[in-house]
């Protein structure tokens, strides 16, 4: 079992919330520990007195008392430079352990020996002692992390790779184990979550738990990491502030000059109502993208059903001009072969999936999506955020909970930040639907275009498990958002048959979506904890 | 109108002037609907777009509380299942309580 040295500097904690700290470190289960501890100056003279008093009762405890304050990093490096274990433990002054928080991490470390960063849910304990809002947390999803410092506290990290990037940096005060985390996630080979509440964050007014506005530098700080995260891995993207405190938008360079974009639209040509008038879909979804789409390397290739009005068509050439390309399509409706057809006549490096019931919301949803498709190579396709026409979330990534695939979400209002800010961050997500989806064509001819045996439903979620299957990363981005006019009053029509080939095909991925958490209720999309024991 | 058609029907006018004028008169309406007077199509589009707008409106503030309806939803949930599991907690140890004068 390896020796965790828990780091933990100290500065004016109340006396009771130190004494939980200390009595939560020593009554781990698993005893190969030391808790590192640093008094940064205190001005109270119990925190001295406490921290002597564990020292002489157990000599894991070892303390260093500095002169004068230092400042979080000045005093959090020092008790890093104690440190003796292979693991550090990073732990703030006032969080609580639960009594088998070292003894999980030990037996994943075991389980798994390239393991070298990991991290756990989370809660958070309020001042009358109450358990609350839980933080359930996906595993390890990189562009996540990049939006939203969501490891949190209680992280243990490979003590050698922490040595090797230098320790806390100076300057980023607040949102120094940010910065930490994040180079230290540069370099792991695997970063390894635990899905148990394994700390306990305390809602102090002095904390940001317990008041967003307490530390007002930490977001700069926070931004400021991204941003250096961003130039050492080579990363092309501006970092800024997102809707929220400690939420950040990674804002990719696009390609100069504009990569070809070829826009697969399937279609029959139908009409109907939208916000009292009446429209011809695939018409208004050509006009947006060519009126309010501020992208410009653009070539539309619709796929027509043979039904298709002509003067849909003669229209369409009106709107496009050279950019369109028709392809008829004359055998029975099938989506899969259409969207293949389609991307078997686009000459693009990206096809952008769209249906025709789609109108552009964000000008720039384009810029975003191919930015964020460009900007690494291992990713592989890049979901929108569609709404419906009254404004409510159509479209958020897909969750797939208990052999079923759900739209995370569904049916919120568009505004909503989501459990713990899940609708402002681009996320890894296990899929996205292929009715506003950015896939790079070699992808695309990787994984074989959709498979034409589901014809109707499923074809995303089988395209989007094959894309992930060969290790392409999928994202959702909210940063791009498009109106999806897809029928609110019919439930979707599932063929059985489709239901029960998805479900053979990718029956482990559709139980063990690495971005929900197996501590929520199955068969839902909306982030609700499952039933307590 | 309906009278007017009625007795169109029943007794066949010769082409009058007051009917002459009647259809300049709709004729005159028409064309300012619809054109080819330029301004009269750019205010019914005008027209056209302000309803549309009105029906944006109407259903994107539909949507804010039809989503507020979806987010008290998934709250009740969570609340139930707090609350049963809080019920558990309380009743365990009376039925602990129960079961052991049972046996005395």
């Amino acid at each position: 079992m390896p020796l965790f040295s828990v780091v933990t500097p100290v500065y004016d904690p109340p006396e009771a919330v130190l004494r939980a700290c200390l009595d939560s470190v020593r009554a781990q289960t698993c005893t190969d520990w030391e808790h590192c501890l640093v008094d940064d100056g205190s001005t109270q003279p119990y925190v001295r007195n406490v921290l002597r008093e564990y020292a002489a009762a157990d000599r894991r405890f070892r303390v260093v008392e500095r002169e004068a304050n230092g400042g979080i990093i000045a005093a959090s490096n020092d008790a890093l430079g104690m440190a003796a274990g292979e693991f550090v433990a990073l732990l703030d002054h006032d969080d609580l352990l639960v009594p088998d928080a070292l003894a999980l991490v030990a037996e994943a470390l075991a389980a798994d020996p390239t393991i070298d960063y990991c991290y756990s849910d989370e809660d958070n304990l309020t001042a009358q002692g109450e358990l609350i809002t839980p933080f359930y947390k996906p595993d390890w999803s990189p562009e996540r992390f990049r939006s939203q410092m969501y490891t949190c506290h209680f992280s243990v990290a490979r003590r050698s790779i922490v040595e090797e990037v230098g320790r806390f940096h100076p300057g980023f005060e607040g949102s120094q184990d940010f910065d930490l985390i994040l180079r230290v996630t540069e370099r792991a080979r695997r970063v390894h979550h635990i899905p148990k509440i394994l700390y306990h964050w305390r809602m102090l007014p002095t904390s940001v738990a317990g008041n967003a506005a307490a530390k007002p530098y930490a977001y700069e700080s926070g931004r400021r990491a991204v941003q250096a995260h961003c130039d050492r891995t080579g990363l092309a993207a501006t970092v800024e502030h997102g809707r929220v405190n400690g939420i950040y938008r990674v804002r990719r360079h696009v390609p100069d000059p504009l990569p070809l974009v070829s826009v697969i639209i399937p279609t029959i040509g139908t009409s109907g109502r939208v916000w009292g008038v009446e429209r011809c879909f695939v018409l208004e979804c050509v006009r947006s993208l060519l009126e309010l789409c501020t992208y410009d390397n653009l070539e539309i290739v619709v796929v027509a059903d043979t039904p298709t009005p002509a003067w849909v068509i003669r229209a369409l050439e009106r709107v496009a001009g050279d950019r369109l390309k028709v392809v008829w399509f004359d055998r029975p409706f099938n989506f899969s072969e259409k969207m293949n057809l389609g991307a078997a006549h686009a000459t693009g490096d990206y096809l952008l999936l769209l249906n025709d019931d789609i109108e552009v919301v964000s000008p720039d949803f384009l810029h975003t999506m191919v930015g964020i498709a460009a900007g690494e190579p291992d990713v592989g396709m890049v979901g929108a955020k569609l709404l419906f026409a009254d404004g409510r979330l159509q479209h958020a990534g897909h969750v797939y909970n208990d052999g079923n695939p759900y739209h995370a979400m569904f049916r919120f209002h568009g505004d909503e930040l989501g459990p713990s800010g899940l609708l402002l961050v681009q996320r890894e997500c296990s899929g996205v639907t292929a009715a506003c989806a950015l896939v790079k064509a070699s992808v695309f001819d990787e994984v074989g275009g959709f498979t034409p045996l589901l014809g109707n439903n499923f074809n995303d979620v089988d395209f989007s498990l094959k894309v992930r299957h060969k290790g392409h990363r999928i994202i959702w981005t909210p940063h791009a958002e498009l109106y999806h006019f897809e029928s609110m009053s019919r439930e979707p029509k599932v063929l059985v048959p489709e239901h029960d080939f998805i479900k053979l095909r990718w029956w482990h991925q559709l139980n063990h979506d690495p971005y929900y958490n197996p501590n929520l209720a199955p068969s839902r999309d909306d982030w609700v904890e499952a039933d307590l024991a | 109108m309906s009278t007017d058609e009625t007795s169109t029907r029943t007794t066949p006018a010769p082409a009058g002037a007051p009917e002459v004028a009647a259809l300049r008169a709709e004729v005159a309406r028409l064309r300012d609907l619809v054109g080819p007077d330029e301004v009269a199509y750019v205010k019914l589009k005008t027209e056209l777009w302000a309803a549309r707008d009105a029906a944006m409106g109407a259903e994107l503030e539909a949507g804010t509380l039809r989503g507020r309806v979806q987010s008290l939803e998934s709250a009740l949930v969570r609340a139930t299942r707090q609350s049963r599991y809080l019920q558990r907690l309380a009743i365990s140890p009376l039925r602990k309580g129960k079961d052991f004068l049972r046996k005395l």
